[in-house]
């Protein structure tokens, strides 16, 4: 390593740096931001609590060249690393990131730097700080490698000949990559972390790769992706006689390359058309002959192992035109399309399709989602569709009252009851919230009404936290529910769908996911499978 | 109710320690590395008083758990001195305990726990089974794979043992009884946190409480540690699949008079057993529950591994059966074979069981009363549907040599609501 650069590095980072002072303040972190980050970065700080002095102190004594490095790093990470950055490991990151870039020189391009290298995060791992404790031990070891592919080769050589891989139990969690490197042991993916927290450590834009489930072959593959002189080039950790090998992945699994993930910063990508011919798989959905839109419960399995496994990371897209449906991009192969709906005892009617999917094709599967049961015999004394929503007058939370009729309107209403306490209420608050604010039901207004909470002070952080924007009353007595037939809080929510003049349309008891596509379905003009 | 300032301040700094100490060993923050070359002097120059310290730890170490110990001392790498000075530090009453630790932690405690957080955790533990009524009761195996852990799952490794009993003493000291005990906490709990979605990682018990939310096992993890900090024996129990809805489900089992109940964490229900979920739960294809350790009796296990086990406690909740699957491959029996039992769940066919045949070419899995989907083959391949009824022994052959389409209609049915247990 180049002399100098160490001497600048203790410069800006000279060690017992205090932290956490109380000179750190929020206001004057975002102070320090720029203008167009202000509110985004006050309300990542915010998500942090207490430790946004941690956060905010990193704002504050981070050199102002890379100032907007770490704030980018806040805005961009998750809730629970917010809990647990420490400034130490923030400036760090930000630190190393930029001396390693500066110190090899490798010509990365500049908007390859933030997703690439400063991005910390590459999988599960907890966040703490690496590049330091990598960068002194590896970058005199590829200080002579004139391109990032030269020194990747030189720490895939060193990882094939030091790391060992173990399995572990049920208990704990990731394992960090400096406990990695220490104890020259890890899992599989725990491996492939420490290789990229490496590469990044040295300067060379790097992100894991990961294959998750293989057709008619047990398990899936990791493996990472280093990009030098213009392409990404895959780095398998065991095999560096195989570094650069796209074809590596196909040969050792023939025509079984399902869906390959990245990483981007902070996001999941598609690589899978780098490792294999990729097709398409376009999925429709009917019932009683008219297409719907939204329908979730349906996805595309693989035989591995065993069992037929769904793959959960493919990126489906809406198709507007030409019937709707969704579509997905996988590797040449066949699959097993599997659609269910249930009845009224939560039983499922379950339908499977083998399907081809041919490079450069699209592959359509029409599927007849149509219910092949009924609906169950309504409760006598309870509210039911098609029937009227009893009257009741109630207050909102700061006291004002309201009756039913105040809430009929010529775009339908929604009315949630729900008790913030249960999981299930608090689920289908936050999705019908998420829907409204989305506009995905556009149209109808939205009330909740809480259940069997006499306790403002429990009720109002609730609605605070989730950003409620709809009216909320509350039921002190749970009278509604007893109307309802639901007799315990726990069996909440209840979501109720009515018109202008309080008829019941739509009337969903229990958490039901599938509840706000019901009212969506419903809302339609009638023809196009409303009503 | 959100934590007070005084709270949030101990909240930050435990984490703060906790996050510096999990992501490297306490021996390599010290000045050991640096002192490295005068060390090494004195390791060669005192040989023999090395050997003779390791002889002494080793004899430290109840024999029922000396294999395992030193196994895992091997394991801690560079972070071994912190484990041997707990083993010799801690009380002799309380040596066994600890020992029934390490022998069972996973590596990556291993590499990175101090001494202080050991003995720690260890004497709070025994403290708080000595102050409260119903811990004193408490069987000692109960105690050592259900009270003294200091993880549940997954969670970041955190010193919270100290902090809850702090809080919960107060409030429950005055109960005679364990079961009032583990509902007042689960209010406590339930006051603190509520139902939120979080990140993939699992929060520990401090980001929980911080966040003032998380997920059903971070809210599980929360109240399982805050009812070990009292001495009350729980563990996590899960559902890895609704079978009649999509999703699964975290809560808590507690060991109450000799049998395990239930509790939805961070409810506020008045009594055990009772929670949102236990309707469904009356249905439910399998509940997994986890100890800490290997339980002796192991008649219940689902799968069992060096270190670890997971207990079938399906029969707690839902009217059980069998299934025995063959698998055979043109008349022969296929030893080894993967085998799964599958439920429909967020739109797919989705593992629940996941077994191999014995040599006889058989597996068996108990189950609640429902029909499953079954399959077995790595290439090859063959499925069924299968009907299970309580207190029945349903039988499957699965033949590898008749190759089965998937293009197919099937219903998976479950007993109706009213019908359940």
């Amino acid at each position: 390593m180049k002399p100098y650069l160490l001497v600048l590095m203790l410069l800006f980072y000279p060690p017992g740096i205090a932290l956490g002072q109380s000179t750190s303040s929020v206001e004057d972190a975002v102070h320090l931001a720029a203008d167009s980050v202000r509110d985004s970065l006050l309300t990542c700080l915010e998500d942090a609590g207490q430790n946004s002095l941690e956060l905010a102190g990193a704002v504050i004594h981070a050199q102002s060249e890379r100032r907007g490095d770490v704030v980018w790093l806040i805005m961009n990470m998750e809730h629970l690393d917010r809990l647990e950055m420490t400034e130490e490991a923030l400036l760090e990151h930000a630190l190393y990131a930029d001396s390693a870039r500066r110190a090899f020189n490798y010509g990365i391009p500049q908007d390859m730097f933030r997703d690439y290298i400063l991005a910390y995060r590459i999988s599960t791992e907890p966040a703490t700080a690496y590049r330091r404790v990598l960068f002194e031990y590896f970058a005199p070891r590829v200080s002579r490698s004139t391109t990032p592919a030269d020194a990747a080769k030189v720490i895939n050589n060193w990882i094939s000949k030091n790391m060992k891989v173990i399995s572990r139990g049920v208990l704990g969690p990731t394992q960090s990559p400096v406990l990695t490197f220490t104890s020259r042991s890890g899992t599989e993916e725990e491996v492939s972390i420490l290789v990229i927290a490496i590469l990044k450590s040295i300067g060379i834009p790097s992100r894991p790769a990961r294959l998750r489930l293989l057709a008619s072959e047990p398990g899936g593959s990791s493996w990472v992706e280093v990009y030098s002189l213009g392409g990404w080039h895959p780095l398998y950790p065991f095999r560096p006689d195989r570094f650069g090998d796209i074809s590596f992945l196909e040969e050792k699994h023939r025509q079984n390359v399902t869906n390959v993930t990245s990483l981007s910063g902070f996001g999941t990508i598609n690589i899978t058309s780098r490792y294999t011919e990729t097709g398409h798989l376009r999925l429709r959905f009917f019932d009683r002959g008219r297409a719907v839109s939204n329908f979730k419960h349906a996805s595309v399995s693989v035989w591995n192992d065993g069992a037929l496994r769904p793959l959960d990371h493919v990126d489906w897209r809406d198709v507007d035109e030409g019937g709707g449906g969704v579509v997905c991009e996988l590797g040449e192969g066949t699959y097993v399309v599997t659609a269910g709906i249930r009845d009224h005892t939560g039983s499922p009617f379950i339908m499977m399709r083998e399907v081809k999917v041919c490079p450069q094709e699209t592959t359509l599967l029409d599927l007849d989602v149509s219910p092949r049961f009924f609906v169950e015999p309504a409760d006598a004394r309870a509210p039911a569709e098609g029937g009227r929503i009893p009257v009741f007058t109630l207050p909102d939370l700061r006291g004002e009252t309201f009756s039913v009729s105040d809430f009929f309107s010529s775009y339908s209403t929604v009315i949630v009851l729900f008790n913030q306490h249960y999981e299930p209420s608090a689920r289908m608050v936050s999705l019908l919230n998420t829907a409204f604010m989305q506009d995905t039901i556009p149209g109808p207004m939205l009330v909740g009404i809480s259940q069997g909470e006499s306790d403002m002070s429990q009720l109002e952080p609730f609605v605070q936290d989730l950003n409620l924007r709809f009216p909320v009353l509350v039921d002190k007595e749970s009278l509604l529910s007893r109307e309802f037939g639901v007799d315990e809080p726990f069996h909440l929510p209840v979501v109720l769908l009515i018109d202008e003049r309080g008829v019941i349309r739509l009337l969903v008891k229990g958490y039901d996911p599938s509840a706000c596509e019901a009212i969506e379905r419903k809302l339609r003009p009638s023809g196009e499978d409303g009503g | 109710m959100s934590p007070t300032e005084t709270e949030e301040t101990e909240l930050s700094g435990m984490m703060r320690t906790a996050n510096v100490e999990r992501s490297v060993p306490v021996a390599s923050r010290s000045t050991t590395l640096r002192a490295a070359p005068f060390l090494f002097l004195l390791l060669v120059m005192s040989g023999c008083a090395g050997i003779i310290t390791g002889r002494s730890v080793s004899s430290l170490i109840p024999p029922i758990y000396r294999s395992r110990v030193l196994k895992s001392l091997k394991l801690s790498g560079e972070n071994r001195k912190e484990i041997e000075n707990a083993i010799t530090a801690v009380r002799p009453e309380h040596r066994e305990g600890l020992c029934f630790i390490l022998a069972y932690m996973p590596p990556v405690d291993l590499a990175s726990v101090s001494s202080r957080s050991l003995l720690e955790n260890v004497e709070t533990a025994y403290q708080a089974r000595s102050s409260f009524p119903w811990a004193m009761d408490v069987r000692e195996d109960v105690f050592f794979h259900y009270v003294l852990p200091h993880r549940v799952t997954q969670e970041p490794l955190e010193d919270w043992r100290p902090f809850l009993l702090k809080r919960l003493k107060p409030i429950v000291e005055n109960e005679q009884s364990m079961e009032k005990a583990a509902v007042k906490v689960n209010r406590w709990c339930g006051r603190r946190v509520r139902f939120g979605q979080t990140q993939w990682r699992d929060q520990g018990p401090f980001e929980t409480l911080k966040s003032g939310y998380g997920r059903c096992e971070e809210m599980t993890i929360l109240f399982i540690c805050a009812l070990r900090s009292v001495g009350i024996p729980a563990r996590i129990a899960s559902t890895p699949r609704w079978s009649t809805t999509d999703g699964n489900h975290a809560w808590a089992e507690i060991w109450v008079d000799g049998e395990w109940k239930f509790a939805g964490a961070c409810e506020p229900a008045e009594r055990l057993c009772q929670a949102w979920f236990a309707e469904t739960a009356k249905r439910v294809a399998l509940v997994y529950s986890l100890p800490y350790g290997i339980p002796e009796d192991t008649t219940d296990l689902y799968k069992k591994g060096d270190d670890f086990a997971i207990i079938n406690s399906t029969p707690i909740y839902s009217a059980v059966g069998a299934v025995r699957v063959r698998v055979i491959d043109g008349g022969k029996a296929v030893p080894g074979e993967p085998m799964c039992l599958s439920v429909f769940n967020s739109g797919g066919l989705r593992p629940l069981a996941l077994l191999k045949t014995d040599r006889n070419g058989e597996a068996r899995m108990t189950v609640g009363d429902g029909t499953y989907f079954v399959s077995a083959g790595r290439q090859k391949r063959s499925w069924q549907i299968v009907e299970v009824k309580a207190n029945q022994t349903s039988e499957v052959l699965l033949d590898l040599s008749t190759a089965k389409s998937f293009n197919s209609e099937f219903w998976l049915r479950y007993p109706p609501k009213e019908l359940a247990r």
